[in-house]
Order: C-alpha cells, then sequence, then structure tokens
C-alpha cells in the first residue's frame, strides 16, 4: 500500500478545487443576488436626483461613488459566513485546513477584481450619462483616481479595498467561530483592523478622509501604498491561516 | 482499497474533563464495526478525531497508517457523518451533493441519486428547512455515496422512523458487500443494529471497555440465578457486573467465560445459565457504578 | 429469526440444518450465498460466512467454485442420526431426571409412550423441526421482528 502522505501538489489542486467551488458560490450569491440589488438602487437614485435636478448643494454629485460601500461590506459579511459556516462544512468533506484557506485566498483574489471591474463600469457609466447632462460626477471623499478614465487605478483601489475587507471578514468568522458571539464581537475592535489599516494606508474613501483631515495622512508614493496594502491583506489571510490550522470542528 | 485504524494512548481533555481517556484499539479494517456508548462516554469525540475534525493532542491516531490530521490523502477516503448537519444557512441539498462529487474521489453520482430518490429528498430545499430526519437522511447519502474507504455514521439515524432506519441498515449492508470498505457505527439502538457489526467496542466514560468480535462478545457475558451461596461458587473470579438478591435467591452477571466444566456443575446443581444479551451486556458493562472510596 | 443471545453464526447453522431436517432443503439442492443471507436477515456478512463455513466443516453443505454452495447428499441422514443420538441426551434423560425427582415411577412414563404408539401414525415428530415447516429457506419469512418494520414491497 503507498503511504498515506499528503504533497504540495495535492494540496494546490484540492486547494484551487476549493477556490472554484467557493468563488461559484460567491458569484451565485453576488452576481445573481446582491449585484443587481446595487444597480437597481443606484440607478434609482440616479434617476431620483435627475427627476429633481440634484440634491441641492450635492447636485451633480457621484452616486455610484457611494456603492463602494455595499461594495466592500457585502464581500465581508460573504467572508465570515465562508469561515465560520463552509470551513467546519468543508472539512466533514475531507478537506484539509491548509486547502481550504488556498480556497478562500483564491476566491478572495477572483471575487475582488471581479468587484472591480464592475465598480468600473459602474463608474464608466455614470460619467457617460452625466455627460448627456453636460456634467461630469463630483466626488465628496478621496480615491486614488481623478476620473473614471483612470481604469488602472479604479480597478486598483476597488480590488484593494474588497480584498482588504474580504481578508478580514475570513479572520472575523474564523475568530467568531472560534470564540463564540461574545468574546467574537469584542475582539472586531482587532479584528477590524486589516480593513482600516487598508483604507487608511490608501488613503481613500471615509477613513481615508479621516486620515487626511484627522491626521494629517499624505498619502506616500502609490508604489509604496499598493504594495502595502496587498502585504496587510495577504498577511491578514496567512495569520487567519495560521489560526485555523489546528482549529477543532465543533460537535 | 480497505484502511485500518490504530488508536494508541489516546486522551482527550475539555478543561478538567476527560472525555476520552487513554483508548487504545486496533482495527483490522474492511469489516463493520459497531460503537456503543452511552451520552457522553466520548463516542463522537473520539470519532471526530479518526476523520481530523480536531488535532490529537496526547496519543496517536492512524489511518491507514499516516495521521489524518490536516493530511488530505487520509480525509479524503475518511467520511464523517454526524448526527447534526453543519452547513451553513441557505446551503441546500444540491450545494452539499455538489461539494460532495468535487471533494470525494470515490464518489457516485448515481447512486446519490438513488439514495435521495429513495428517501424522497427535495434537492432545490435547504438544509435547515429540512425535517431532523430528512437531514439524517442527507448524512447517510452522503455518507454512502461518498463510498469512502472509512465511512463513519455517527448516531445518524435521528428523526427517522423505523421503517426508513431499516432501508438504511439494508442500504448500508448491500452497499458494504458491493464494495467493501471500513465502516464504523454508533447507535443507541442495539437491538436494531447489533447484527449488523463484526465487532464492536463500547465506551464508558471515556475507556474502553471491550472490543470483541460480535458473536464472541454475545457469549462473553451470563446471568447466573439459583440458591445465592451456589451462584457466588460458580461466578468466583469472574468480572461481575452486577447482583440481585431476592431472599436466597441470587442473580448474577458476569463477564467472562464460565468453563464448561463449572457451568455443567451448576445445571446439575439446579443453577440456570442465562446468555446475555448484546443490549444486556451493554447495559451491565456501562452501568453507574459506585465509585470506591 | 434470531436473537443476540447466542452466537448468530450458531444460530444460521442450525436454521439450515432444520430446513435439511425438514425436507425443505433436498439433497445437491443450492442454498442461498452468504451475501443473500447477510441482506436478507440483515446480518453482517462476515457472520454468515462463518455459519456457512461451519456447515462446510460438518460436511452438511458443500462448495461447488463459483456457482456456490449445495446441501450435501448425505447430509439429512447425517443430521438425523445425530439429532437422533442427542434426543436421548438431551430430551428423554432429562425426563427421567425429572420423574425421579417429583417421584413419577419409569412404568407410568413408559405406558404413556406406549400408548401414542397405539395412535394410528398419531406420533409426534421428534427433533426441533416444528417451526421449520412453514419457512421455506428459498423465500423464507423475515421472522417476527424485522417483518414489523419492513415496509418495502
Amino acid at each position: 500500500m503507498t503511504a498515506l502522505v499528503d504533497t504540495p501538489g495535492r494540496t494546490w489542486r484540492r486547494g484551487l478545487l476549493c477556490g472554484r467551488q467557493l468563488t461559484v458560490m460567491m458569484a451565485y450569491v453576488g452576481g445573481l443576488w446582491f449585484l443587481p440589488i446595487v444597480v437597481v438602487v443606484f440607478v434609482g437614485i440616479g434617476a431620483l436626483q435627475v427627476a429633481t435636478g440634484g440634491w441641492g448643494d450635492l447636485s451633480w454629485s457621484s452616486v455610484w461613488e457611494h456603492s463602494l460601500q455595499p461594495m466592500r461590506y457585502f464581500p465581508l459579511a460573504m467572508a465570515i459566513i465562508v469561515g465560520a459556516g463552509m470551513l467546519p462544512n468543508y472539512v466533514s468533506h475531507g478537506m484539509t485546513r491548509r486547502e481550504f484557506s488556498i480556497g478562500v485566498g483564491i476566491m478572495i483574489a477572483v471575487v475582488s477584481v471581479a468587484f472591480a471591474v464592475v465598480g468600473a463600469i459602474g463608474l464608466g457609466v455614470e460619467d457617460v450619462i452625466y455627460g448627456w447632462f453636460g456634467e461630469s460626477p463630483e466626488y465628496t471623499v478621496p480615491h486614488l483616481y481623478a476620473d473614471p478614465g483612470d481604469v488602472p487605478l479604479v480597478l486598483a483601489q476597488y480590488a484593494l479595498l474588497t480584498s482588504a475587507h474580504m481578508a478580514t471578514g475570513w479572520l472575523i468568522g474564523a475568530t467568531y467561530y472560534r470564540f463564540g458571539g461574545y468574546l467574537g464581537t469584542a475582539m472586531l475592535l482587532v479584528t477590524l483592523l486589516p480593513a482600516i489599516a487598508v483604507e487608511f494606508v490608501l488613503s481613500v474613501s471615509y477613513f481615508g478622509q479621516v486620515a487626511q483631515d484627522g491626521f494629517g495622512w499624505d498619502r506616500p508614493p502609490l508604489a509604496v501604498v499598493i504594495p502595502a496594502c496587498l502585504a496587510i491583506t495577504a498577511a491578514t489571510c496567512y495569520g487567519t491561516y495560521r489560526f485555523v490550522r489546528r482549529l477543532a470542528i465543533k460537535p | 482499497m480497505t484502511l485500518g485504524i490504530d488508536v494508541r494512548n489516546l486522551t482527550v481533555r475539555f478543561g478538567d474533563v476527560v472525555a476520552v481517556d487513554d483508548v487504545s484499539f486496533t482495527l483490522s479494517g474492511g469489516k463493520i464495526y459497531g460503537l456503543l456508548g452511552r451520552n457522553g462516554s466520548g463516542k463522537t469525540t473520539l470519532l471526530s478525531l479518526l476523520a481530523a475534525f480536531a488535532p490529537v493532542r496526547q496519543g496517536k491516531v492512524l489511518v491507514g497508517g499516516a495521521e489524518p490530521f490536516e493530511n488530505s490523502a487520509v480525509t479524503e477516503k475518511v467520511c464523517l457523518i454526524r448526527e447534526r448537519s453543519i452547513a451553513p444557512d441557505g446551503t441546500t441539498v444540491k450545494d452539499i451533493l455538489n461539494d460532495a462529487r468535487v471533494f470525494r474521489p470515490a464518489w457516485d453520482e448515481k447512486y446519490a441519486d438513488r439514495l435521495l430518490d429513495m428517501f424522497q429528498l427535495p434537492r432545490k430545499k435547504t438544509v435547515s428547512r429540512l425535517s431532523r430526519g430528512q437531514q439524517s437522511a442527507l448524512g447517510i447519502t452522503v455518507g454512502l455515496a461518498s463510498r469512502a474507504s472509512v465511512t463513519i455514521f455517527d448516531e445518524s439515524y435521528l428523526g427517522l422512523d423505523a421503517p426508513t432506519r431499516y432501508d438504511f441498515y439494508d442500504e448500508l449492508l448491500r452497499d458494504y458487500m458491493e464494495q467493501p470498505r471500513t465502516i464504523i457505527m454508533s447507535s443507541h439502538l442495539i437491538e436494531e443494529v447489533g447484527r449488523l457489526f463484526e465487532e464492536v467496542l463500547i465506551l464508558d466514560r471515556g475507556r474502553l471497555v471491550s472490543h470483541e468480535e460480535t458473536d464472541t462478545l454475545l457469549t462473553a457475558g451470563a446471568a447466573v440465578t439459583g440458591p445465592a451461596h451456589l451462584v457466588d461458587e460458580v461466578t468466583q473470579g469472574l468480572t461481575v457486573l452486577s447482583q440481585q438478591q431476592l431472599g436466597g435467591t441470587k442473580s448474577t452477571a458476569v463477564y467472562g467465560k464460565i468453563s464448561e466444566d463449572a457451568q455443567a456443575r451448576a445445571r446439575s446443581a439446579g443453577l440456570e445459565i442465562g446468555s446475555l444479551g448484546l443490549q444486556d451486556l451493554f447495559v451491565h458493562l456501562t452501568r453507574e457504578r459506585e465509585e470506591p472510596t | 429469526m434470531f436473537d443476540d443471545r447466542s452466537p448468530i453464526y450458531h444460530q444460521i447453522a442450525e436454521a439450515i440444518k432444520n430446513d435439511i431436517l425438514s425436507g425443505q432443503l433436498g439433497a445437491d439442492d443450492q442454498v442461498m450465498s452468504t451475501n443473500q443471507y447477510a441482506a436478507f436477515y440483515r446480518i453482517n456478512p462476515a457472520t454468515a460466512a462463518k455459519g456457512f463455513a461451519q456447515l462446510v466443516d460438518e460436511g452438511v453443505i458443500y462448495k461447488r467454485r463459483g456457482i456456490g454452495m449445495f446441501v450435501s447428499p448425505d447430509a439429512r441422514e447425517r443430521l438425523l442420526k445425530e439429532r437422533r443420538e442427542r434426543f436421548f441426551a438431551e430430551v428423554v434423560d432429562p425426563i427421567v431426571d425429572e420423574a425421579r425427582v417429583i417421584g413419577v415411577p419409569l412404568t407410568e412414563i413408559v405406558a404413556r409412550i406406549q400408548a401414542y404408539a397405539g395412535d394410528a401414525n398419531g406420533g409426534r415428530r421428534t427433533g426441533g423441526d416444528e417451526q421449520a415447516g412453514d419457512d421455506p429457506v428459498m423465500r423464507p419469512d423475515r421472522g417476527e421482528e424485522a417483518g414489523r418494520h419492513d415496509t418495502r414491497h
């Protein structure tokens, strides 16, 4: 009988399979439920804005800019479920925690890029529509990009934010599973930090504004910021993997 | 391929509670094993470790000669079905089967379909909305169709009515004969499942109190009834499981073989020697005894 | 069909012997395979195999490679002989013992038995096969316990 030894090849193959399953699940829930709702809501708000001739001072401010919020918190929530719910489920299907962690990493990468593309398309479409009225969207919080045409920067911002939030969700889900509701909630003070840190370092959106206005944070060059954000997200994923590696599945 | 199981001096503690207490046994594999024990005897904890649900901290667990924890060469071949589904909310029957198909190398889709039809399980329903019995049936479906070299059913019958349980036993036997593999079943329904087992392990408060072939176990205990002094004479030197006395008549349940000689003498002295069934033996072996102080 | 108060393989062997004695299974008739037997009575196949192995050892049935197991031509004869020998030890001797304990004269017992012999062919069957008559082995009853729960059609 051949010895039953785990090999890196097997780990990566099954990790990829796991990533595929998780991504398909996310695509199903995100693509079929979440994104259509987001689009309908924002088109609705936009139409209302046009119909009422703008909101006073906020006239012609970007509507899609605010989609950044749900576009981060939904993946975060889903990643919590993945951490707390799918891990036990997949272990019972014979997955190792290592394979599952690889799968989660793959899912985070794919879903972040997909959300970034949707975000970029949204901004572009908004820009075109505003253009029909001879206007261009005004942004109320800081971004990496100045203009929706800065596609690489738009993609980078959305992808970095989404991935950081998903990594954070994975961490939160794991701590909730391990420590239960009360402790898990108390630990949010710490477990939410990676997502906030990335927003801070990236100096975008609300926390970016806080960073700039409140702390006088000056965003370093992108060549520093982007690798730093990726490092925070990767470290969060790796740290969560280290945390779940000896995790017991509850009876 | 059938896999053997080797457990060496396994101890599991949860805080001050010792759930599994220095348990050792070897299963050669390819058989149907029964794991019996009262609630809280450590069955689920023990089985969880075989399936790598938790790391082993004290002692050793080997499946097919290798440690299962974080070793998918082993875990893909070990399928533990617990009494309760742990799928997250919103997961449908179909989702569970899709994952099993991807992750279980020996998965048999046709067989799964046949079992779903047999149990009349709705494929599109979410698991949380299934009845207790339907959840058990789903677990049984996954467990059988995974065709895992080591398949473990931990009380996977809760909520099933008697006819469905018998359907499960029939299916288990039929599929086991077609595809021999190591099957471990834990159950409280000893009268129903006792005859399915080739070997039986009995856990009592975390300790392994018996591991025998079922047929050996059926003759391992005896109830000797008759005049007290004669009963005591015959049962001397044997492990006494319980005794009852009414007037001068005594009935003693013993664990261990009474020699043919002693049996003949006992019978001629008018003692009654009955054998203890599996259920009785189990009850006696796991009875709350007063701890010697 | 089987209880769990004695080794099941032994009960299986006894059940098949009873079928041979009662004529349900004739010489050179094929016996169910161990797997069929196991499935039918919901017992572990290894246990069933052990029962069959015992019968092969005793020469009651024989194996034909690749085909199955069959009743030995002289099985019934031998079983009858065996049972008859046991009959005196297991049935007659205890009667005598009991009679002595309760003070029934042996002559009274002999007279009673002779009365039966006087009945034209009214003698009772010997051996333990009274129940076997309505228990065809190739399509046997599942027994009370199993039958109660079995709803398959």
